[in-house]
């Protein structure tokens, strides 16, 4: 005897389809947090790297001789209330970042040469004592990827 | 015997797995909408933040002149200032009226006085959505410009 109504089956291939669409969907609302969040590091970690090498300028404009080539991170120096450099990488940064900013000599070629003034490898230039390259990095994990940005700054001192 | 029809047993079978069903599916929905909304809102905050960083950082960087005050920063002519929970800039709004900044601070780490090193502090939140927040520390640093004539 035929009975009309559903299944038990088609209840559950219902009820399947149903919570594939949900997944799917939260799925989609998932990925959209998880780069919005992924966004928000990076653009904080810009901020991070855009002081290291605001508050190195700011230093070097004054004690040029100060820092040797080597790494350093920015503090405020708070009996002064200006910034300084201290020696090494700063670690846990608002929890999550590491940071350096990493003091270079620049070397040119000679005045002699036809490429005279190019910034090249010391071992084929002369150490320009007026010119430092400033370098900052910002490193942080995420999900258990390695994440970094940095920049350059090159630093010409023309007030000798 | 006729067997057209639903039993009781069916009928409450039915009832209970649409109201679960339907329990399920509209806190998905207004999960989805706030998280939705949440997003939204969070994202006119980065947009507003990455305005200001902007603003600041191409003002004070290339300034002749810079002074500050409580909530007022003046980069030449320009006077940005914190007046009703809205940033202004020589009297007009820069932020969006969505936007309260609740902060605006400024303080000066320079090592010389000539040229100054600012960081600037803005705390802001969404007006409707108070529980959506973000702040902004930016460091910026004046650069020395020296214009030689020949």
């Amino acid at each position: 005897m035929r009975k009309s109504g559903y299944l038990i089956i088609e209840v559950l291939i219902s009820i399947v389809i149903f919570m594939t669409v949900v997944v799917a969907i939260f799925s989609n609302i998932g990925t959209v947090m998880v780069r919005t969040e992924r966004s928000g590091f990076t653009s904080e970690a810009g901020l991070l790297l855009q002081e290291g090498i605001e508050a190195t300028y700011n230093i070097f404009l004054r004690d040029w001789t100060v820092y040797s080539d080597g790494e350093y991170y920015p503090a405020i120096n708070s009996s002064l209330g200006e910034w300084t450099l201290l020696d090494g990488i700063e670690s846990n940064v608002r929890t999550r970042y590491s940071r350096k900013v990493e003091i270079e000599t620049v070397c040119r070629r000679p005045q002699s040469h036809p490429d005279s003034g190019r910034i090249v490898d010391c071992a084929a230039g002369e150490v320009d004592l007026n010119s430092k390259l400033v370098r900052g990095v910002v490193e942080w994990v995420e999900k258990g990827e390695d994440k970094k940005v940095e920049t350059e700054l090159l630093l010409v001192r023309t007030n000798i | 015997m006729n067997e057209k029809g639903l039993t009781i047993i069916e009928i409450l079978i039915g009832m209970t797995v649409s109201v679960i069903i339907l329990m399920v599916s509209t806190s998905m929905m207004a999960n989805i909408f706030y998280i939705d909304t949440k997003s939204k809102q969070s994202e006119i905050l980065s947009q507003v933040k990455n305005d200001l960083q902007s603003e600041i950082t191409v003002g004070v960087r290339w300034a002749e002149t810079l002074s500050f005050s409580d909530n007022e920063l003046v980069v030449d002519s320009n006077v940005y200032s914190l007046n009703g929970g809205l940033i202004e800039k020589n009297g007009e709004a820069i932020t969006p009226s969505s936007v309260y900044i609740e902060e605006l601070e400024v303080n000066d780490f320079s090592t010389m006085s000539q040229q100054k090193s600012l960081r600037v502090n803005i705390a802001m939140r969404h007006r409707d959505f108070t529980s959506v927040s973000d702040s902004l520390e930016v460091v910026v640093s004046q650069r020395k410009m020296e214009i030689t004539e020949e």
